[in-house]
C-alpha cells in the first residue's frame, strides 16, 4: 500500500512516498506528490489546477519513474497475507509485585496502584494506606503468608470468578516464585524470557524483587534459558542502594516523570497531596548518572491538560535525559483529563512542531532518542512480530500479587479476562488466550487498509477494550496519533539519512 | 531518476523478514507500554546478521 505525506522543517516542505508492504521510503517532488494524490482522488481544487498545469512531458516522466520503481519491486507491492499461528508460549511476564503506591497519580489506570475496579475489587480498605516502601524489604522470607492459604479462606464458589477477590497487595515470595515457575514452564521452547517488575510501585516490595531476580536466574540457568529484567518505577524510592541494585540487575529501567514541574505536580501527587517533582527529578538524574550507557527511559504521560506535551519532552531533555518516551493518557472520554477525538488535530500539530525541534537537537550535544520516533527501516522486527503486536494474552501476561494471571497489566481486575492463577496451577484459560491469539492486524476492523499496520501492529488491545469494548476494534484517536507518529518517524529517518546518519 | 529519490529500498528484503523466531522482546516490556513496533525494534538475531529463522527450522 502506498502512502504519501509531507513534513515541514525550518520552513522547508518535503514530500515522501512510503510503501507499507516492504518499508521502502522515497523522497518525491511536489508534482509526484500531486500526481499520486490525484490517483487517490485526494486533491483540493487548487492542487488539481496545479497538477493540470503541468507540462505533459513532466507527467510522462513521473509515470515512467513510478513504473520503473514498480518493476524493481520497490513500490506497488502486493500484500501477501501470512498465515500466522500464535504459539501460546508465554515468555514474558509483567510481575505486579505490589498493588500499592506511594503516589496518587490522577490518571493511573491501576486506580492509584490498587487496581481496584467495580468488577474486581482489591482490598479497598487498606489500598489507600502507604506501607512506607522499603519496610517491605523484609518481605523476602519464605515464611511470609502464602497467597494460597488466604485464597482458600475467601474463595467464592463461582468457578469463573474464583480468584478475583484476592486481597493481597504485596506479592509474597512464594507467589513470585510460583510465577517464575509458571513462566519457565509456559515458555515452552522459547529461550529468551523477560520479567518486568511493575506495580503499584515495585520498589515498595524491593525485598521480593531481589529474591525473585535470584530465583529466576537460577531457574532459567537450570532450564537453559536467558532472562532479562525490567523495572517501571516512579523513582521516589530510588536511593544509593536501590539505584545501585537496579543498575546492576535490570536490563532496562523505566522511570515515570511527566515533564515540567507544573505538569508533573498537577497529577503525580503523594498520598498527602504534595507534588513529587523535586524528589523524582533528583532521584532520576542520580540514576541516569550511574546508569551510563546502559538502557533506561524516562517516561511521561500527557493528558488533556498539556496539549503542548512537546515542551515536556524538550524539558526532560534539557534536564539531561537522552532517552525519553511520552504517551497519551488512556482514560474514558468523560474523564476531565481524557484526550478526545476533537483533540486529534492539536495533538498531531504538536508532534509535528516537536519533531522539527527534535531533528535539530539530534545534531547537537543535546541529541536524544524519543521512543516513538525511533524507526529502523533496514531491519526492524520480523513480520511475525509486526502482525502479532504486543503479544498480550498470548506470549505476554501479567501476574497480580495474589498470583492471578491476566493478558496484560491493563486487563487486571477485569474478571472476564482472568486467565488463571500461578499458585493454583492448571495453566491458563484457553478461551481467553484464544481470543487474544485470534486477534492480529488482520482481524482488527480498520488495520487491513492502514499504511501504519506493520509498525503499529494493530494497536493496544487494552486501549481497544477501554474505548471500544472489543479487542478487535480500533480507536480513531489512537489511530490518528499513531499514523502521525509514523509519518514523522519516517520523515526524521529520511532527513537523517540525507545528513549521512 | 529525476523526481524521485529512493532513500530506503526494501524491495528485496521483504522475503527475508517473514519468519521470525519470536525470541525478541515483547512490545509492552519496552519504554512506552503500548504495542507499536516503532521504537521497539530489537531483533535479537540482528547482531549476528541472521535476520530470520527459516520456516522449516521453526
Ligand atoms: S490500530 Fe489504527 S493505526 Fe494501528 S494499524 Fe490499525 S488502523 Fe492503523
Ligand atoms: S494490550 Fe496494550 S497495554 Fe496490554 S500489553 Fe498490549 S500494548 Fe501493552
Amino acid at each position: 500500500m502506498l502512502h504519501t505525506f509531507k513534513f515541514s522543517h525550518r520552513g522547508e516542505l518535503r514530500y515522501y512516498l512510503f510503501e507499507s508492504e516492504n518499508g521502502s521510503l522515497l523522497e518525491i517532488e511536489r508534482p509526484v506528490f500531486l500526481y499520486l494524490k490525484n490517483g487517490n482522488g485526494e486533491l483540493t481544487q487548487e492542487e488539481k489546477a496545479e497538477l493540470d498545469s503541468l507540462d505533459g512531458a513532466v507527467v510522462k516522466e513521473i509515470a515512467d519513474e513510478l513504473n520503473e520503481l514498480k518493476e524493481r519491486g520497490i513500490i506497488g507491492v502486493e500484500e501477501e497475507r501470512i498465515d500466522i499461528k500464535k504459539s501460546g508460549f508465554i515468555k514474558s511476564l509483567c510481575l505486579n509485585v505490589c498493588h500499592d503506591c506511594n503516589l496518587r497519580c490522577a490518571y493511573c489506570f491501576a486506580a492509584q496502584g490498587t487496581y481496584e475496579t467495580e468488577n474486581g475489587k482489591q482490598n479497598a480498605e487498606s489500598a489507600t494506606c502507604n506501607k512506607g516502601g522499603t519496610a517491605r524489604e523484609k518481605g523476602n522470607s519464605e515464611s511470609l503468608s502464602c497467597g494460597k492459604n488466604e485464597r482458600e479462606k475467601s474463595e467464592p464458589a463461582d468457578e469463573k470468578t474464583k480468584y478475583k477477590n484476592a486481597d493481597e497487595k504485596y506479592m509474597s515470595l512464594p507467589t513470585a516464585k510460583a510465577a517464575v515457575d509458571f513462566l519457565v514452564k509456559a515458555s515452552g521452547p522459547r529461550r529468551n524470557l523477560e520479567i518486568d517488575f511493575f506495580g503499584g510501585e515495585p520498589l515498595m516490595n524491593f525485598g521480593v524483587v531481589k529474591a525473585v531476580v535470584d530465583y529466576a536466574r537460577q531457574k532459567c540457568k537450570e532450564n537453559g534459558k536467558n532472562i532479562a529484567f525490567t523495572m517501571t518505577t516512579n523513582a521516589l524510592l530510588l536511593n544509593k542502594k536501590t539505584a545501585g541494585y537496579l543498575d546492576e540487575n535490570m536490563d532496562n529501567v523505566v522511570i515515570s516523570i511527566d515533564g515540567r514541574r507544573e505538569v508533573h505536580d498537577a497529577l503525580r501527587k503523594t498520598a498527602g497531596g504534595a507534588g513529587s517533582f523535586d524528589r523524582v527529578l533528583k532521584n532520576a538524574l542520580e540514576f541516569r548518572d550511574i546508569r551510563g550507557e546502559k538502557k533506561y527511559y524516562v517516561r511521561g504521560t500527557y493528558t488533556g491538560r498539556n496539549p503542548d506535551f512537546g515542551e515536556d519532552v524538550l524539558f526532560l531533555n534539557d534536564c539531561g535525559f537522552d532517552r525519553i518516551s511520552v504517551e497519551p493518557v488512556v482514560l474514558p472520554e468523560d474523564d476531565p483529563l481524557a484526550l478526545r477525538l476533537s483533540d486529534a488535530e492539536k495533538i498531531k500539530s504538536e508532534y509535528e512542531r516537536f519533531a522539527s525541534e527534535y531533528l535539530e537537537r539530534r545534531k547537537t550535544a543535546k541529541r536524544f532518542d524519543f521512543f516513538h520516533f525511533m524507526i529502523d527501516l533496514d531491519k526492524g522486527p520480523c513480520v511475525y512480530k509486526r502482525l502479532n503486536g504486543c503479544g498480550a494474552g498470548d506470549e505476554y501476561a501479567a501476574v497480580t500479587p495474589s498470583g492471578d494471571i491476566y493478558p496484560c497489566h491493563q486487563f487486571i481486575g477485569k474478571p472476564e479476562f482472568l486467565m488463571g492463577n500461578v499458585i493454583e496451577g492448571g495453566g491458563v484459560d484457553s478461551a481467553v488466550q484464544e481470543k487474544f491469539q485470534r486477534s492480529t492486524v488482520y482481524t482488527k476492523d480498520k488495520c487491513g487498509e492502514c499504511f501504519a499496520k506493520y509498525f503499529c501492529s494493530g494497536g493496544c488491545a487494552a486501549n481497544s477494550v477501554t474505548y471500544e469494548r472489543d479487542i478487535n476494534k480500533t480507536n480513531a484517536l489512537y489511530c490518528a496519533v499513531m499514523r502521525k507518529r509514523l509519518e514523522l518517524s519516517l520523515a526524521i529517518r529520511a532527513a537523517e539519512k540525507k545528513r549521512g546518519g | 531518476m529525476k523526481r524521485i529519490e529512493v532513500l530506503f529500498d526494501n524491495g528485496k528484503k521483504n522475503d527475508g523478514a517473514k519468519y521470525g523466531c519470536m525470541e525478541c522482546q515483547t512490545s509492552c516490556q519496552s519504554a512506552c507500554k503500548t504495542s507499536c513496533t516503532i521504537g521497539n525494534q530489537n531483533c535479537l538475531q540482528k547482531e549476528e546478521k541472521v535476520y530470520v529463522q527459516k520456516k522449516e527450522e521453526k
